[in-house]
C-alpha cells in the first residue's frame, strides 16, 4: 500500500471513530475552548448530522448528474444541436448565482429547511457535470466513432455502447468536482435551517467556540478529500482500462 | 457487383466526387488510388452511406442502396479504417463480435465465429479473446480490425487505407493475409490507398482518382502500359514502370527449358524478385524450383523483353 493510501485510510479511521465516539476527542478539542465551554458539539448527534449532510449532497449531485448528462446528450445529438448555446448559458447562469442568493430567493417559495439547500446545490452542481459531459461526448476518437457508424450501429446504440462508456471518465471528473463543491456549499444551508455540518460551524461562531468551528470544518474537509480521491481513483481505473493516459 | 452510376458529392458548391461511374466485379479487389483530396475516400464512403451522394446512384447486386436503411446496409458491408478504430473499452472478442451481436446472432454461433476468425488471423483465441485493444501490437490491432469487419460474413469489404499505420514488414504480411482471405472467401473488396505500389500488388482493378474525377479504371498491367493521363503516369512513377510491370508476373508463367547454375528461385516468386536476384548475383539465368524440384530456368533476356514498353 502506498503512503498516500495509508494516510487516507488513517484519516477515514480517525473520522469514523470521532463520529462514533466524539467524547474520546474531548481532551484535544478542549485546547480550543475558553471559559469552560463544551469541547464537543452538544446540540445534536454529530454522526446524524454528518449522514444528513452527505445525504443532501448525494441527492443534489445525483439529480444534477441526471439532468446535466441528459441535457448534454440531447444537445450533442443532431436534433438538439441548436439548443447547445442556450443550454450552455443556462448552466453558466446557474453557476454565477451566489449560493446564498439562491437560498435567499428559494426560502420564500420553499420555506426554511432542506428544500432550498437542495435547490441551491442542484443548480450549483449542474455546470461542471454538463461541461465535462459535453467535452467527453464531443472529443471522442474520430476513428472509433467512425467505426461505430460503419459497423451499422444506430444512433442510440452508438450512444450507449460507445460514446457514453468512452466519455465516462471525463463525466466522472465533472461529478467529482460538483460533489466537492456541494460538500462545502452545503454548510451554508444551515443558515436556512437545513441539517448540515454548517450548523456545528455556525453554533461555534455564535458562541465564540473555536472547538465547534474546528469540528464542523474538519469533518467537511476530510470528507471532501476522501470522496475526491475515491472518485479520482475510479477515473484512473477506467482510463487505464482503455489504455489512455490518465489526465 | 457494385455499380456506381454518375455519382456526385458536393460540399459547399465544390464537387468532391464529380460524376464518377465505376463497376466493381464480384469477388474482385478494386483499389481506388489518388492523392489526398482526390475524393477517393468520399467515393468509398458513399458505398456504405457514411456519405450521402448529392446525385447519382449506387447499386449493389442490382439493388439501389438509397432504399436501404443506412444501419442495415452497413451491417452487410465490412468496414476497415486506418488506425483500426477498435473500441478501446471492449475486449478483442467483444470487438470482433460487434456486428453479429447487432444482427442478433445466437451467443454460441457468435463465439464460434470469433474464435474461428482469431485463429484465421493467427491470434490464439484463448490468449487474445479477453485482451483489450491497447494491450496488442499495431499489427495485431490491425488484424483484429479486419477480423471485426469480416465477422458477419459480408460479401463486400470496404477498406480505407487499412495498412497506412503499419511498418513495411508488417504491412507486407498484412497484404499477403488479405489476398489469402480474399481468395478463400471470395469477398469483393474496395480498398482506398495513396500508394500505387500497394494498388498494383493487391488490385484486380485500379481506379485512379484526381480532383474528384475518375481518370482511369483498368487492370494494373493496362494502367502501367497505357496510362490515360500524364497524372496517372506520374502516379505510377516513370522510373518504376518496368519494375511494376514485372511485379505483376509470376516466374512460373515465364519458364524456359534449360539449365542454369547457382541458387534456385521459387516458381511462385514475382518476376521482379527474379530480376532483382539476377542483377544482384550477376547471372544471366536462374534455375527455377517448384516443390523442391528444378523445373527450368528464367533468363535475364526474357525479363528484359517483358519489362520493355509495349510496341
Amino acid at each position: 500500500m502506498s503512503w498516500g493510501n495509508l494516510v487516507r485510510l488513517l484519516a477515514l479511521g480517525v473520522l469514523g471513530v470521532f463520529l462514533a465516539y466524539p467524547e474520546a476527542f474531548a481532551g484535544f478539542f478542549s485546547l480550543f475552548t475558553k471559559n469552560n465551554q463544551p469541547a464537543i458539539y452538544n446540540q445534536g448527534n454529530l454522526l446524524d448530522i454528518t449522514l444528513n449532510h452527505l445525504l443532501i449532497v448525494g441527492a443534489a449531485t445525483l439529480a444534477a448528474t441526471l439532468i446535466a448528462v441528459g441535457l448534454a446528450i440531447i444537445v450533442t445529438r443532431p436534433f438538439g444541436a441548436e439548443f447547445l448555446p442556450v443550454s450552455r448559458s443556462l448552466a453558466n447562469a446557474g453557476q454565477t448565482f451566489p449560493p446564498v442568493a439562491v437560498l435567499a430567493l428559494a426560502v420564500p417559495v420553499l420555506g426554511f429547511g432542506t428544500a432550498p439547500t437542495l435547490v441551491a446545490l442542484f443548480l450549483y452542481g449542474l455546470l461542471p457535470i454538463f461541461e465535462n459531459t459535453l467535452t467527453g461526448l464531443t472529443n471522442l476518437p474520430p476513428a472509433v466513432t467512425d467505426a461505430a457508424r460503419g459497423m451499422g450501429m444506430t444512433g442510440w446504440q452508438r450512444l450507449v455502447k460507445v460514446e457514453l462508456p468512452l466519455a465516462l471518465p471525463v463525466i466522472l471528473a465533472g461529478v467529482r468536482l460538483s460533489t466537492v463543491i456541494s460538500l462545502a456549499t452545503a454548510t451554508i444551508g444551515s443558515t436556512v435551517a437545513a441539517r448540515t455540518l454548517g450548523e456545528v460551524i455556525i453554533a461555534g461562531l455564535l458562541s465564540g467556540n473555536t472547538a465547534f468551528v474546528l469540528q464542523g470544518g474538519l469533518v467537511v474537509g476530510v470528507l471532501a478529500v476522501l470522496i475526491y480521491d475515491g472518485l479520482a481513483a475510479l477515473e484512473r481505473r477506467l482510463t487505464g482500462r482503455m489504455g489512455r493516459l490518465p489526465s | 457487383m457494385i455499380e456506381i452510376d454518375e455519382i456526385t458529392r458536393r460540399y459547399d458548391g465544390e464537387d468532391v466526387v464529380d460524376r464518377v461511374s465505376l463497376t466493381i466485379q464480384p469477388r474482385s479487389i478494386c483499389v481506388i488510388v489518388g492523392t489526398s483530396g482526390s475524393g477517393k475516400t468520399t467515393l468509398m464512403r458513399m458505398i456504405n452511406k457514411l456519405v450521402e451522394p448529392s446525385s447519382g446512384q449506387i447499386r449493389i447486386d442490382g439493388e439501389d442502396i438509397a432504399g436501404i436503411p443506412a444501419y442495415e446496409l452497413r451491417r452487410r458491408i465490412g468496414y476497415v479504417i486506418q488506425g483500426h478504430g477498435l473500441f478501446p473499452h471492449r475486449t478483442v472478442g467483444q470487438n470482433v463480435a460487434t456486428v453479429p451481436k447487432l444482427l442478433g446472432w445466437e451467443k454460441r454461433r457468435t463465439e464460434e465465429r470469433v474464435d474461428e476468425l482469431l485463429q484465421l488471423f493467427q491470434l490464439d483465441p484463448a490468449q487474445f479473446r479477453n485482451r483489450l485493444p491497447h494491450e496488442l501490437s499495431g499489427g495485431q490491432q490491425q488484424r483484429v480490425g479486419v477480423a471485426r469487419a469480416l465477422a458477419a460474413k459480408p460479401n463486400i469489404l470496404l477498406m480505407d487505407e487499412p495498412f497506412g499505420a503499419l511498418d513495411p514488414v508488417i504491412r507486407a504480411k498484412a497484404q499477403e493475409d488479405l489476398l489469402a482471405i480474399q481468395r478463400r472467401f471470395g469477398t469483393t473488396i474496395v480498398l482506398v490507398t495513396h500508394d500505387m505500389e500497394e494498388a498494383i500488388h493487391l488490385g484486380d482493378t485500379i481506379a485512379v482518382m484526381d480532383g474528384g474525377k475518375l481518370l482511369q479504371s483498368a487492370a494494373p498491367a493496362e494502367i502501367i502500359r497505357n496510362p490515360a493521363t500524364p497524372f496517372v503516369a506520374e502516379l505510377i512513377g516513370t522510373s518504376e514502370r518496368p519494375f511494376r510491370l514485372l511485379s505483376l508476373g509470376r516466374v512460373a508463367d515465364h519458364l524456359e527449358p534449360g539449365h542454369a547454375e547457382g541458387e534456385a528461385i521459387d516458381a511462385a516468386a514475382s518476376l521482379r524478385d527474379a530480376f532483382a536476384e539476377l542483377l544482384w548475383s550477376g547471372r544471366s539465368a536462374l534455375p527455377v524450383r517448384r516443390d523442391g524440384e528444378i523445373v527450368g530456368q528464367v533468363t535475364l533476356a526474357a525479363l528484359s523483353r517483358l519489362a520493355a514498353r509495349p510496341q
